[in-house]
């Protein structure tokens, strides 16, 4: 067996850095936790073994300071650095760096990272790999928007190329729409993104979102841990996952591996990843982008396969080789939700403030991952997620019971949750038939309103 | 009801952690009241800790190593050297805020420092010459 690490610093916050200290020290690892000075009392650096604080509040001067975390790494001695997700998880600069300053980055190579950070070379790449991809075209300077038409019709998304997150991001349904909705996507990339680069793609009515967790190591060995069902978003923030799909069938969850595996592989790829894809009615997928780290949802995937994906991944950062198949039957169901600190009454506006009484629900099947504790002092600086709530069942039907009754003992004061969604939501009909698409929960917003 | 100092103080604690402001406990025909005063306990100590003590202490704006370039009872005028502190492999230069005399260094040369770790404190008042204890 390759020698493992002896100390990881982790280069982030929240849930997801207590989620990678249990990992470390089931493995045996020492902690380094980073903080900034409004997270002194976080219980990550509570849990960590040592903690260092990185910069004021503000995260371009903690957790986005990248000669401070890699300082901090040197003064603890540290030999590898764990990005979590968000912040510097997908910066191919950071993970260079970290290289190059003779630690071990827990993530992909910063190649594999540019490789899929760019949408349209991503895009090219994909289809060269065989992988299905939405039909459009990349917009250059000549094209005139009846060129775009007469090759993509409406509806049509337009998209930044250097996006996320549905920033720069428009769909078109009617031609003469067409030219303000480009100038208005364009003006938006380059403010989010600093490049005007956009795309345009057919645009799928009614589609799911569906992932696949892929899990590869460093001697060319790539497999798949099967899907996760993210259809439950809103403006294309997730707020819940399932595994299985209620709608994929094994024949489908089987090529859609297949793909993803194709995907991974073709740049690359040497870690945990996940490959997004968009299902149409018609039972069609198409690569929508890949996530070159470890994503919130991971624990659904985890629920289902026995598979702990955060040990593993520090283990395939360690030189380890992949000692598993690909996984196409999922022992069970799971669920998770999403717990920020949002008021979805008025829009899903994040909300500060300190958790005055906190009680987490239990009993079978339920799983908790959070960093909130009684006492503890929301700051506003960073993402709302407070707490992720997974139920597991033997099927479909008992984990949205266990999760419903796990959302009904569930109490946090002191701060308006998207807990009170999530008791509406999972009592939905179309939810529990699992009829939905990614833009149900918008039109389920809108009809609860009227 | 027997008054009990220890209960009390672990009941304002309690109380500011919750934020309440008053709390009454009753105790069959007695009965006593507790009322945290604004601004709270932890701000005012704060104040009065820096009105006791007029020492300016010079903390790190960053991650690195801590390089001492002044010596404790040395003279420093404001703007001039007090340390470096080594991010990777860059310095930055750590001035003094005030000129004064060094009254304490709390970091050895050459350790590690974190972001808003005091470095070390100056006398602003006090004259260069022997250092009063």
């Amino acid at each position: 067996m390759m020698p493992t690490f002896r100390r990881v610093l982790i280069a982030n916050r929240g849930e997801i850095a207590v989620r990678i200290i249990r990992a470390c020290r089931e493995l045996g690892i020492e902690t380094v936790a980073v903080h900034s000075d409004v997270d002194a009392d976080s219980l990550h650096v509570k849990l960590a073994d040592e903690s260092i604080c990185i910069g004021p509040a503000p995260s371009r001067d903690s957790y986005l300071n990248i000669a401070a975390i890699l300082s901090a790494a040197k003064i603890t001695g540290a030999d590898a650095i764990h990005p979590g997700y968000g912040f510097l998880a997908e910066n191919d600069r950071f993970a260079e760096l970290v290289e190059q300053s003779g630690f071990c980055f827990i993530g992909p190579s910063a190649t594999s990272i540019r490789a899929m950070g760019n949408k349209v070379a991503a895009r090219k790449r994909m289809e060269e790999a065989g992988v299905p991809v939405v039909p459009g075209l990349y917009l250059n300077g000549q094209s005139t928007s009846s060129d775009v038409i007469a090759k993509v019709k409406p509806p049509l998304l337009i998209k930044a190329a250097a996006g996320g997150g549905g920033r720069g991001m428009r769909v078109v349904r009617a031609e003469e729409d067409f030219d303000s909705s480009l100038l208005a996507a364009q003006n938006e990339a380059q403010s989010a993104f600093g490049s005007r680069e956009v795309y345009i793609e057919r645009y799928l009515e009614r589609a799911r979102h569906i992932e696949i967790q892929v899990v590869a190591d460093r001697f060319g060995k790539t497999i798949h841990l099967g899907e996760r069902d993210c259809s439950t978003q809103r403006r294309h923030q997730k707020l819940v996952e399932e595994a299985p799909s209620p709608v994929l069938t094994p024949e489908l969850r089987h090529r859609m591996g297949e793909a993803a595996i194709a995907a991974a592989a073709a740049v690359g790829y040497y870690t945990v990843g996940t490959i997004e894809f968009m299902l149409t009615q018609d039972m069609e997928f198409y690569f929508l982008e890949m996530n070159t780290r470890i994503q919130v949802e991971h624990p659904v995937t985890e629920l289902v396969t026995n598979v702990d994906l955060v040990k593993l991944q520090i283990l395939l950062a360690a030189g380890e080789p992949l000692a598993m198949e690909s996984m196409e039957e999922l022992n069970g169901h799971a669920i998770e939700c999403r717990i920020n600190s949002e008021d979805y009454t008025k829009n899903f506006a994040p909300q500060g403030g300190t958790v005055k009484a906190l009680h987490l629900p239990g009993g079978p099947g339920i799983r908790i991952d959070t960093h909130i504790y009684e006492g503890y002092r929301i700051p506003t600086n960073y993402d709302s997620l407070l707490m992720k709530i997974l139920a597991k069942g033997s099927n479909r039907r008992e984990a949205i019971i266990r999760m419903q009754r796990a959302l009904g003992e569930l109490v946090i004061e002191g701060v308006p949750t998207t807990a009170s969604f999530h008791r509406k939501f999972l009592d939905d009909e179309n939810f529990i038939n699992g009829a939905i698409d990614t833009g149900y929960v918008e039109r389920w917003l809108g009809s609860t309103r009227s | 009801m027997k008054i009990d100092m220890l209960r009390l103080e672990a009941l304002a604690d309690m109380m500011e952690q919750r934020d309440l402001v008053e709390v009454e406990l009753a105790d069959g025909d007695s009965a006593i009241m507790l009322e945290l005063a604004p601004p709270r306990r932890g701000r005012k100590k704060l104040i009065d800790d820096q009105v006791e003590d007029p020492g300016v202490t010079v903390t790190s704006s960053r991650v690195g190593i801590f390089l001492k370039r002044v010596s404790v009872g040395d003279q420093v005028a404001e703007g001039g050297l007090l340390a470096e502190l080594r991010v990777m492999d860059v310095k930055y230069r750590v001035t003094s805020p005030a000129s004064g005399v060094v009254e304490e260094i709390f970091v050895e040369d050459g350790m590690g420092v974190e972001y808003g770790q005091p470095l070390l404190k100056l006398d602003p008042g006090s004259s260069p010459t022997p250092r009063q204890e």
